[in-house]
């Protein structure tokens, strides 16, 4: 008879045992892991993908070149290529212009020609429309702009090049002193001669300047091979249409400078000084970088937002680790009292403690094994389809609007990636296990086998709580005197809590950062509600007003409209002296200009240096008298003042940073942000004096406001809002138009941009279309209205929309896991406690009753881990907010309490619905049977 | 005046081969203030029985009256309701609410009823059962004995119509065995305390009014038991 082979460790031969007869909590376990595992894919292999799908967006925009260098000379080269981190390089020779004949355009009469190294042609996305890619310097490759504009060259044609370059020259007898050509920043003075980018359009002769072309003695003999789409280089206002050949090296050995595409290795070892050696060695003005791109690769050099990059990854990270090592400790300890019996009995036949402790790391590692290529895939799959909703939020991000195709998503997996999750992954669950196991280890055989931890034996004497009747007494009982067996829930009602409340205080403040930075500087924005719509006129057009005016006339007798509301406003309308500003504003304008300067000026100073007769400006918005008086209502403003007397309402809502200031040209040395909170030094009830400026005139007429009231975008909210750096006064008409009188002006609009708010009736929306016809037929007026088409996202709602999927993605994926945890908590302690329902069951307790002492339970647990979670958050949201406020500057700090509120009631009504849904799963069918079994 | 009345008790586990019959067509009754102890061997059904009388289990042939009430047709809630007023049960292992101090574990029928706190039946029942030095202890804080006489306690605070006590001194020592038995002797004489006590124990069961013998799920005699001497224990 053969005999079964005996077990080569019998602790972890039990353990196996154990694990197979509670499968229900070997498989917790098991998802629980396998969550982790998904959470640190999403971060590593996510992060990764991301950032490689998002490069690939931005690489189909500008190229895939980190940096381009101009004016590089073989030396030069050289030494760019001998820096560490730079992993490749492709010269572009600029042939210069030459003579076009085929041109069908008369304001492209040339072609832009370039010679590529292949490297170069590559990273420059250059998409054939027709023909090949040259394969020597005797072959071109074409814009296929030229065909689009009518030329008829095709392949095979021939072209004979003579080069040269372009200046320009102030004719002497110009009209003016000088001319400007604002979009390419050039100006010349009359006489005056300037060198002309390859870029620069085609002029025709004319009596300000004049155009010269410089031979440059090149010449070149070229076969058209190919066509490509315009590159994103080639502006379609340039005189010449880009002609690519291939840049043979002797070309390049002769040359004596040229353009260097530049390529830097793995992208987040690029040192944070990079870019300064590239100023070095090019110069400052021939370094440009790919910003799209090393944005994204978290290369960029804007630093915020390399810092948010690696913030979000930190946090998510962390936050992950903290979630998954409750969940997969808590899993462990619900199991304590089950595996301390078994070990107790091992213990007690002469299993060591350490032994007892390798059950619980077996038992971990068992698995983890298993959890791992599980955890990962369902990673992958998370990530792909995180990936597919982010998609056109990516390309809207990159392309502005401009309808693209976006490149496949796909993962990017690398060996690093995937180390790290597993490392990851391995370090979560030891240290889960680590605390179990070194208590199970500390137990000793009697007390393993009695479960006497379960309920430490009392000093003194236990007070008779018998208030709430027999549900509130075993709530109570339960609760203080086994609160360690609720240590799970407790924890896991905690850990749901903080996951909530820190990730959305975290990305809500990441997100107020880039919005605020990515948006305008200064902006006004109208609430628009249903059936409202805002007629608006171009005030630089002579016959602006006059379409305006008649519109308006015609719009006040029609049915169709119910009311028609002019608002004023403008920027910088008012000067007011600089003494109307607060400390709190000073003192964030200082540090702006001492990131930027660095020579610790006081505000006196700084005022005399850099503030223009020491008088600062506001903007004003003067809203119809209904609005106004609303507003005046909604912040306790004094409308007595605002209507009757010259009383102004300031809207408390100004932030600045360093992007929207400049000092003498200088980059700032880090990102500052400061969102005002009083950025007015004047209290309600003081007057201060403002200036009216009328260029028309040349005057400036004094006057003096009282400040009427505070208001915020809140109270504003249903009918604008502001954002910027420049506080917003708001007047009644009354009193802007005494000030427009003061200063000599006709009327209000002659000063203020004035805006129609127009309200059509119930049952008159079509009517929006005869004003949107009237409005943009005359080309001088448009209409705004409820029903607009969505525009194009903007850069920053991209962004956040990018930022809010992810902040979804992650609550959503750590609630799963906080649920999972919690139903584990919930589930393990129905378990032990049959024996209790059971006896409670047999003394008389209906299933009410008990449903009942669970509900108090439970929300006596739930209260302890609100405040628990409450001091925890609370630590962790000062300790984020500080962080952030070190690192970009002071922010407010503004509480997400929508998201705090949906927190709560979500842990709640999931702790209820779980505990209840498991204790009717669990209903006691034999009362005897669960008695006998934890009694024996 | 009968108070408990059984019929035909039967009660199977298992089928086919595994079938184990536990009570094979049981019936007697017990009068109001009769103290009645049921013994057998190991195996034999006593507990089952005891289990069924006591509501917590339920028989697979037969009826069970108790104070007019056939228990067995009641819905689950109102059996709870019906045991936590008229049925008090012990248990060989106590079943204390480990987190629940003497007293509130004693009280916990009557609170679980609804009714307001009756200090002064407590009082009692604590002196009563000799606790009144422990009326703050957790379970584990007692001995096997004290733990025992709480929970005759709590069997005997609402005034139950019976109380089934199931081997109360199987897990104690010979002296706490005698003390809980006299107890019981005590409330029966004493308060007219009708009582069903399960036991292997012969000579505990001969201090009862009368003794039901069963084996293999039958009972075999039934019969009163002349005290001879006196009758003390």
């Amino acid at each position: 008879m053969t005999r079964p082979r005996a077990p080569r460790n019998i602790v972890h031969y039990v353990t196996g045992q154990y694990m197979r007869q509670n499968k229900k909590r070997s498989l917790t376990t098991f998802f629980g892991i396998v969550f982790t595992v998904l959470l640190m894919t999403c971060v590593f292999v996510g992060r990764e993908s991301a950032i490689t799908y998002l490069e690939e967006v931005a690489s189909q925009k500008n190229g895939k070149w980190h940096y381009t260098l101009y004016d590089i000379t073989p030396q030069k080269r050289a030494e760019l290529e001998a820096l560490p981190y730079v992993s490749g390089t492709a010269a572009a020779l600029s042939l210069g212009l030459t003579d076009f004949p085929a041109s069908a355009n008369p304001e492209r009469p040339y072609l832009n020609v370039k010679a590529y190294e292949p490297q170069a042609i590559s990273w420059n996305n250059i998409r054939l429309t027709e023909g090949r890619l040259p394969e020597n310097g005797g072959e071109i490759l074409l814009s296929s702009a030229c065909l689009k504009d009518g030329s008829g060259v095709t392949l095979g044609d021939s072209i004979d090049a003579r080069f040269f370059q372009r200046s320009i020259t102030g004719l002497p007898g110009a009209d003016t002193t000088k001319t400007y050509f604002p979009a390419l920043s050039l100006e010349i003075a009359r006489g005056e001669t300037k060198d002309l980018p390859l870029t620069f359009p085609h002029f025709p002769e004319n009596n300000d300047f004049r155009i010269d072309l410089l031979w440059t003695g090149q010449r070149g003999h070229y076969t058209v091979v190919g066509f490509m789409e315009p590159p994103s280089f080639e502006p379609s206002y340039a005189a010449g249409y880009t002609a690519l050949t291939l840049a043979e090296p002797d070309s390049l050995a002769l040359a004596e400078s040229y353009s260097l595409f530049l390529q830097t290795s793995t992208n987040r070892d690029t040192p944070a000084g990079a870019l300064s050696l590239l100023w070095q060695i090019a110069g400052e003005e021939n370094v440009e970088s790919n910003d799209s791109l090393l944005a994204f690769s978290g290369n960029s050099s804007d630093s915020t937002m390399n810092l948010m990059v690696d913030l979000m990854t930190g946090f998510f990270l962390l936050l992950i680790l903290a979630v998954s090592v409750v969940l997969i400790y808590n899993v462990f300890n619900i199991s304590f009292r089950e595996r301390s019996r078994y070990l107790g009995m091992l213990s007690s036949v002469g299993a060591t403690a350490r032994q007892k402790r390798s059950s619980v790391y077996f038992e971990a590692g068992i698995l983890l094994l298993a959890a791992l290529p599980v955890g990962i895939l369902a990673g992958f799959g998370v990530v792909l389809g995180g990936l597919r909703i982010m998609e056109p939020y990516v390309v809207q991000l990159v392309y502005g609007g401009i309808q693209q195709e976006a490149p496949a998503v796909s993962l990017t997996l690398s060996w690093q990636a995937l180390a790290a999750v597993a490392l990851a992954s391995v370090v979560t669950v030891l240290l889960s296990a680590f605390l179990p196991a070194w208590k199970i280890g500390k137990i000793g055989p009697i007390a393993s086998i009695q479960g006497g931890h379960v309920l430490r034996a009392r000093k003194g004497r236990a007070q008779t709580h018998i208030r709430g009747g027999a549900e509130g007494m075993l709530a109570h009982s339960f609760l203080h005197r086994q609160g360690r067996n609720q240590r799970s829930l407790f924890l896991a009602v905690t850990a749901f809590l903080l996951v909530l409340t820190v990730a959305s205080f975290g990305v809500s403040q990441v997100i107020g950062i880039i919005e605020y930075k990515a948006d305008a500087p200064v902006s006004l924005d109208v609430a628009v509600q249903e059936r409202d719509c805002i007629l608006h006129y171009d005030r630089s057009s002579e016959d602006g007003p006059a379409f305006y005016n008649a519109l308006k006339q015609a719009l006040e007798t029609r049915p169709e409209v119910t009311s028609l509301k002019p608002w004023y406003s403008s920027m910088f309308a008012l000067d007011v002296d600089t003494s109307f500003y607060s400390e709190e504003y000073w003192a964030a304008f200082l540090d702006i200009a001492e990131e930027y300067l660095g020579q610790g000026f006081s505000r006196e100073e700084l005022e005399q240096k850099y503030v223009l007769d020491r008088n600062c400006t506001v903007n004003l918005l003067v809203p119809d008298d209904e609005t106004l008086r609303q507003i005046a209502k909604r912040c306790g403003a004094d409308q007595a003042l605002v209507f009757e007397g010259q009383g102004a309402i300031l809207l408390n809502e100004v932030q600045l940073d360093t992007d929207s200031y400049g000092f003498e040209l200088r980059e700032p040395r880090h990102y500052r942000y400061y969102d005002i909170q009083q950025p007015s030094a004047c209290l309600p009830g003081d007057s201060f004096p403002v200036t009216v400026y009328n260029a028309a005139l040349e005057q400036a007429a004094p006057a003096q406001l009282t400040l009427a009231g505070y208001a915020n975008n809140d109270q504003c909210s249903p009918f604008f809002s502001v954002h910027g750096g420049t506080p917003w006064l708001l007047l009644s008409r009354q009193t802007a138009e005494q000030l427009a009188q003061g200063a000599g002006f006709g009327q209000l609009a002659d000063w203020l941009s004035e805006e129609l708010h127009i309200q059509l009736a119930q049952g008159a929306e079509d009517y929006v279309d005869y004003l949107r016809q009237s409005a943009e037929g005359s080309s001088v007026m448009h209409l705004s209205a409820w029903n607009d088409p969505d525009y194009p996202l903007s850069i920053t709602q991209s962004l956040c929309a990018i930022l809010r999927v992810l902040l979804v993605a992650f609550v959503a994926l750590s609630s799963v896991v906080c649920l999972l945890n919690l139903w584990n908590a919930i589930h393990g302690r129905m378990l032990e406690r049959r024996r209790d329902f059971a006896v409670l069951r047999s003394v008389g307790a209906t299933q009410r009753q008990l449903e009942n002492t669970l509900v108090l339970e439970c929300l006596g647990i739930l209260g302890k881990g609100l405040l628990l979670s409450a001091l925890l958050s609370g630590g962790l949201i000062y300790l984020i907010h500080r962080l952030l406020s070190q690192l970009f500057g002071h922010l407010a700090f503004h509480l997400p309490w929508g998201m705090l509120a949906f927190a709560l009631l979500f842990t709640t009504g999931a702790v209820l619905l779980l505990t209840l849904l498991c204790f009717r799963r669990e209903k006691i069918q034999n009362l005897i049977e669960c008695i006998r079994q934890d009694s024996v | 005046m009968e108070i408990l009345r059984c019929e035909h008790l039967s009660k199977v586990y298992g089928s086919g081969k595994n079938q184990v019959v536990a009570l094979d067509d049981v019936s007697f009754s017990v009068e109001k203030g009769e103290f009645v102890s049921i013994v057998g061997p190991s195996g034999s059904g006593k507990s089952t029985l005891l289990h069924i009388l006591g509501g917590v289990d339920q028989p697979t042939g037969g009826k069970v009256f108790l104070d007019g009430t056939d228990l067995h047709s009641l819905r689950e809630d109102q059996l709870a309701i019906f045991r936590r007023r008229q049925i008090g049960l012990v248990y060989q292992f106590y079943n204390l609410l480990p987190v629940l101090n003497v007293e509130e574990n004693i009280v916990l029928p009557h609170l679980l009823d609804k009714r307001g706190m009756d200090w002064e039946r407590l009082d009692k029942i604590v002196e009563q059962m000799g606790l009144t030095d422990r009326r703050q202890h957790l379970p584990n804080q007692l001995s096997g004995g004290q733990q025992q006489r709480v929970s005759i306690g709590r069997a005997l605070f609402n005034h139950p119509a019976i109380v089934l006590a199931d081997e109360p001194t199987g897990n104690l020592d010979q002296k706490s065995g005698r003390e809980i038995i006299a107890l019981f002797q005590r409330s029966n004489r004493d308060l007219g305390q009708t009582l069903l006590l399960i036991t292997h124990d012969e000579s505990i069961a001969l201090q009862a009014d009368r003794m039901i013998c069963l084996e293999d799920g039958r009972i075999t005699r039934d019969e009163r038991i002349r005290i001879l001497g006196g009758g003390q224990p």
